[in-house]
């Protein structure tokens, strides 16, 4: 019985890590890089592309700082606004908050991507006034096929966070914020 | 005739006297205690603490699951504390107290030992029987965490005959530890088949809120407990209906609508607690483990001794064991549907919480269970109304948390599951009563410290 059991946890662990193995998709140089991208037919910019830019700042311990800049303009010489983010890059989870301030408070928009489920969810409750959609609809995301190299399926990740934050925040609100 | 009879019942008397107030069973002290060693009560505890923090790391990266995590951590705490107990004058065993623990081995009378090599030879086995053999990826941390204990002890100036004899002390002990956790159902609930109960004409039932979900350890609340009676002491049921898509003003609704109304408007605050007290089995210590965390840095603050910080470890490990069969037996008895079925089926259709929600009915929160056997414990053995700053996740980037008390803190932790969107109101109160009652059954009942401990204790307060 007691063989049988160790058995069947040995084959559960090699299992999982068959399994979990090839999921990697947040690598360790991604998160010490700069990343960007656009959202095409952007409600924030009257149906004209959202740029942005993930700009890296600094790593302490396992919060790792970025600046997000929003652009509306292909160019992106002055970002229209820019943000604090937060990225932790657990064993199995990988999150991405960023920090949006209004009248002096803090709010946090975050993505959390399961990288063994390999879909993320968006979580944001701006604040009063700052809705395009009441309630906001965000959609669970799961990233492309095994097949697509680890640097698409991480910038698809990052993109699918600002498009829904776009359709259902009205960034003007943060206009101030720079 | 009847002189020489009250003699001898007068010899006996004086004997059983002086033998009551010998050194190897004191008036009041423990009757193991054995004064040829360095009595554990002037060991420093620090050492376990390395012990733990290997095990969390362990356990995280090895995602087990939050039952699985709270029964290893019992185990290898009750190893511990018996590792000890011959070297301690003002605890007890807990050898025929806990359920079905018998037949310990003891350290030979008037034999020096050293305490600190049998608790780190028994946490070593024990951990190793119950864990580190399934995953051979993490032995190398603990393999070189105990050799390098060794050595300390040797540095440390105990001889190899006393060390050696501690080593053979712990291994047998801890042999028997794992025998003995190998007989509490664990193993037989592996290969039990389970079939959730239909929500057809029960909208009340819980399903899984993931098509990739399967009920998590169904049977865990059939286990054996260590100490309460099992899980059903400290059952509860008031557990409200929910009436199903149309049920717009039952109880349950109204709970699901808070949730969803909390989730709409989480303030930063709220936000911050869901993710703090999250304990994800992937990558935290788990809810058992969170709680360890909190008593370590007060073994460490606190300069605890090693029989100290031994019956801490136990009493709120086994605590928060018998406090997860006792809510895991609720969960799959009342089989309450989560607040992402509710509110989707009635408030909105694409609503996602903020926090997974797990694979297993949400009546009661294990989370809350958890706090509060290890809020009652800690509350007792500490103090109440002490200030503490919680630093556990520092290491996955989170902030440390300020709070008034462990009590403060159990709310908070159970409250967390409400901003995450897993709980219902009446989850998170109902698992804090049920973890409280764990606790309380404990502290009423359990004998760990010896008559005069008591009694040094009464006169103190």
């Amino acid at each position: 019985m007691k063989k049988l059991y160790n058995l069947t946890l040995l084959i559960a662990f090699v299992t999982l890590f068959s399994v979990t193995g090839n999921s990697q998709v947040v690598m360790k140089d991604y998160l010490v890089a700069n990343h960007q991208g656009v959202v095409e037919k952007s409600l924030n910019n009257n149906g004209s592309g959202l740029f942005y830019k993930f700009e890296y700042v600094s790593t302490e311990g396992a919060r790792i700082n970025y600046k997000l800049h929003l652009y509306k303009d292909k160019g992106m010489s002055t970002p229209w606004m820019s943000f604090d983010v937060l990225m932790r890059n657990l064993n199995w989870t990988y999150y991405v908050d960023i920090t949006m301030s209004k009248d002096g408070a803090d709010k946090v928009a975050a993505m959390i991507f399961k990288k063994d489920l390999r879909w993320s969810r968006v979580k944001y409750s701006p604040h009063v006034g700052c809705l395009r959609v009441d309630p906001p609809v965000y959609e669970r995301y799961t990233i492309g096929a095994e097949t697509e190299s680890a640097e698409v399926l991480f910038a698809g990740l990052l993109n699918n966070f600002i498009a829904q934050l776009d359709k259902n925040v009205d960034f003007n609100c943060y206009a101030a914020a720079k | 005739m009847r002189f020489k009879h009250l003699t001898v019942v007068l010899l006996t008397g004086v004997i059983l006297f002086a033998a009551g107030c010998g050194k190897q069973s004191g008036g009041g002290e423990n009757p193991l205690y054995s004064d040829a060693s360095t009595p554990s009560s002037e060991i420093d505890a620090k050492f376990l603490l390395e012990w733990w923090d290997a095990l969390f790391a362990f356990v995280s990266s090895e995602r087990l699951s939050p039952p699985d995590a709270s029964r290893m951590y019992a185990y290898i705490a009750v190893g511990m504390y018996e590792a000890q107990i011959a070297g301690s004058p003002d605890y007890l065993t807990l050898e025929g107290q806990l359920a079905d623990l018998k037949g310990l081995p003891r350290p030979e009378k008037g034999q020096v030992y050293d305490w600190q090599t049998c608790v780190t030879e028994t946490m070593y086995l024990v951990q190793d029987g119950m864990l580190a053999r399934y995953f051979p990826a993490g032995v190398s941390t603990l393999n070189k965490l105990y050799d390098k204990q060794m050595e300390e002890r040797k540095a440390a100036g105990v001889t190899d005959e006393v060390l050696e004899r501690s080593k053979a002390y712990g291994e047998e002990l801890a042999d028997v530890i794992l025998e003995w956790s190998e007989a509490d159902k664990y193993v037989e609930t592996r290969y039990m088949q389970y079939k959730s109960p239909t929500r057809e004409g029960h909208p009340s039932n819980w399903e899984p809120t993931d098509f990739n979900q399967t009920p998590l350890e169904p049977f865990w609340g059939t286990h054996r407990t260590f100490f309460v009676k099992d899980g059903t002491q400290c059952d509860i049921d008031k557990a409200p209906a929910y009436g199903g898509k149309g049920d717009t003003t039952g109880e349950l609704y109204k709970q699901a609508k808070k949730v969803w109304t909390v989730d709409k408007t989480l303030t930063e605050e709220q936000r911050t607690i869901a993710q703090y007290w999250a304990d994800d089995p992937s990558e935290t210590s788990t809810p058992a483990g969170h709680w360890m965390e909190i008593m370590g840095n007060f073994v460490k603050s606190e300069n605890m001794k090693l029989d100290r910080a031994c019956e801490l470890y136990a009493l709120v490990t086994t605590s928060m064991n018998d406090a997860c069969i006792t809510v895991w037996h609720t969960k799959y008895r009342v089989n309450l549907v989560r607040p992402k079925t509710v509110i989707q089926e009635t408030l909105d259709s694409k609503w996602e919480p903020y926090v997974e929600t797990p694979p297993f009915a949400g009546y009661t929160s294990g989370h809350s269970g958890f706090s509060g056997a290890a809020a009652t414990i800690l509350t007792s053995r500490i103090g109440d109304n002490l200030a503490f700053i919680d630093s556990s996740h520092v290491d996955i980037g989170l902030l440390p948390r300020n709070f008034k008390s462990f009590n403060d803190a159990a709310q908070e932790a159970a409250y967390s599951r409400m901003y995450g969107g897993i709980h219902f109101d009446c989850d998170i109160d109902d698992g804090l009563e049920q973890g409280k009652c764990v606790g309380n059954y404990y502290l009423e009942n359990i004998k760990t410290k010896a008559a005069h401990t008591e009694k040094k204790g009464t006169e103190a307060k």
